[in-house]
């Protein structure tokens, strides 16, 4: 049987004590690919009943933080996030977290250089994550993973962590430009308007490097097909950036279809900058390495 | 029968939307001037269909009047871990310090613990018209809650200010704590003049830019708080479900 190579991320963990979500770097290849972008995924198993949470406008919490240590020739790009599911505190509407439940996984895009072919490469990622129950840890740990870089042209197999890697796509918001027939976003002065056809409730979930929307909690969800919402602009946050969920009409064809997750970014000042359809952390591009030194 | 129901519901609708009315007027003309229109004094009895109508009407009142620098603050009766009634009417004339309170949150023990955030900032205002308060609304049950807890805690972080114990939440939803820490600095004459986090760090991290310092220093001196609102970071408060 030809068993797929597996090459497991080992851990380190600072002191004995159980930790509430296990992160392991996983891999999609078995290998790199010489002047190649591939995937990896740093994978969190969570333990029932908690979270971790994702990069939004949060009212408690935080999102994992990685710091990569990598070889020189290898180059590392941005995080894409997942959609989490947006959840209110119970007797605390106003306390709204945008999370992740039993398991997530954050792909990450590497780039190896031509002149890697032949080697063998070890990535580190030192991460820090917050866990919430109903209290908060602060956990962090040292996951690594080592990969042979083969030169380009030779095929590589996929691991059995292939898995994760779909099922995380499935979950990445999807580009979007304004003209979409989708959903249409309407800015004015401070307010915001996004009409969907067919739509049977709207969410908007807003990343922290963006607008802040006013009562998030309360505003960034309509079981409607029209979300309106106030936000307030500052001068490093004057863009409207984050995740629309659209969760279709139910058709009787074809029974309750999944929502759909669309990446927004748009200015919210008079400025006509460049549209870019991309959120930070959601390209999913990183420019090889020129040169190994 | 039937039509008696019918009526007598009416009945009800014509009380709440006079009791909406007249909650709006107060609101308008004196804000949180009278502590019976915060919830800290809603009505304990709650039994009629017609009050549960008048709670949540109170309660988006109160939500569409969030609380904002300048305001008011809402004045509060409350316990400390001593079992020694606090009134904010207490301290009228100074500068007040409030840090909402959880001694089992890594971000509370992140400022009592590992730093001495708060406890470097009551020495810095030794002698100065400064009080520090900490709340605590975590409900019972839920995590950080009971009055021998908190009690170790002051204890344990030696901590030279009141622990005040807000159980049913109704202090915190009054100032929109949110998390833990949040912090609010009140004027000399009562009004709120800063709310947000401690400092500019983050969870696990502190900060190397005291705003809640800042905001006291300016008050003391005369001055406009330069930064009155940031985001808080921390845990979130445990109100009861």
């Amino acid at each position: 049987m030809n068993t797929p190579s597996r090459e497991s991320g080992t851990l380190s963990t600072p002191g004995k004590q159980e930790l509430h979500a296990q992160p392991r770097l996983v891999a999609e290849s078995a290998a790199l690919v010489a002047g190649q972008t591939a995937t990896i995924g740093v994978t969190f198993k969570i333990e029932p009943h908690w979270h971790l949470y994702w990069r939004g406008q949060n009212t408690a919490g935080m999102a994992p933080s990685i710091a990569w240590g990598v070889p020189k020739g290898i180059a590392v790009g941005e995080i894409q996030w997942p959609a989490p599911e947006r959840k209110l505190q119970p007797g605390a509407d106003d306390i709204v977290s945008y999370i992740y439940e039993d398991q997530v996984t954050l792909l990450v895009p590497i780039a190896a250089s031509a002149d890697l072919a032949g080697s063998t490469v070890t990535l580190h990622a030192s991460l820090e994550w917050l866990v919430c129950a109903e209290g908060c840890v602060l956990e962090s740990a040292t996951a690594t993973l080592t990969l042979p870089v083969v030169p380009s042209g030779k095929a590589v197999r996929p691991t059995d962590d292939v898995p994760l890697f779909s099922a995380t796509r499935n979950r990445l918001p999807q580009p979007w430009t304004p003209t979409s027939d989708v959903f249409r976003v309407k800015i004015e002065a401070n307010r915001v308007k996004i009409d969907a056809k067919d739509a049977a409730a709207i969410a908007f979930h807003p990343d922290e490097a963006g607008v802040t929307i006013v009562s998030a909690s309360k505003s960034g969800f309509s079981k409607s097909g029209s979300l309106e919402m106030e936000f307030e602009a500052s001068a490093s946050a004057n863009e409207l950036i984050g995740i629309v969920e659209i969760t279709p009409a139910l058709q009787p064809s074809k029974g309750q279809q999944s929502p759909a997750w669309y990446a927004v970014r748009l200015p919210v000042s008079g400025a006509a900058a460049a549209i870019d359809p991309s959120i930070p952390g959601n390209s999913s591009t990183v420019s090889v390495p020129s040169k190994f030194q | 029968m039937k039509k008696w129901n019918l009526f007598s519901n009416l009945l009800c609708v014509g009380a709440i939307a006079l009791s909406g009315t007249f909650a709006g007027q107060a609101m308008a003309d004196e804000p949180k001037k009278d502590p019976a229109a915060t919830p800290a004094t809603a009505p304990a009895d709650s039994g009629m269909k017609k009050d549960k109508k008048e709670k949540k009407d109170k309660k988006d009142k109160q939500e569409a009047a969030k609380l904002k620098i300048g305001d008011a603050a809402p004045e509060f009766k409350l316990m400390d871990t001593d079992g020694k009634e606090v009134k904010l009417s207490d301290f009228k004339g100074k500068v007040v310090v409030i840090e909402w309170f959880n001694p089992e949150c890594p971000a509370i023990t992140q400022h009592h613990e590992k730093a001495k955030t708060f406890n470097d900032m009551l020495t810095a205002f030794k002698g100065k018209d400064v009080v520090m308060l900490a709340i605590n609304s975590s409900a019972p049950g839920k995590q950080g809650n009971g009055k021998d807890k908190n009690a170790k805690a002051k204890k344990d972080f030696a901590m030279e200010y009141p622990i005040l114990l807000d159980e049913t939440g109704e202090v915190g939803k009054s100032f929109g704590a949110t998390n833990t820490p949040h912090c609010f600095v009140i004027d000399k004459d009562g009004k709120l003049a800063y709310q947000g986090a401690i400092d500019n760090g983050k969870f696990g991290k502190n900060g190397d830019k005291n705003y809640v310092k800042q905001a006291a220093e300016q008050l003391l001196k005369g001055e406009t708080v330069t930064e009155p609102e940031t985001k808080a970071y921390g845990c979130s408060v445990k109100y009861k479900d």
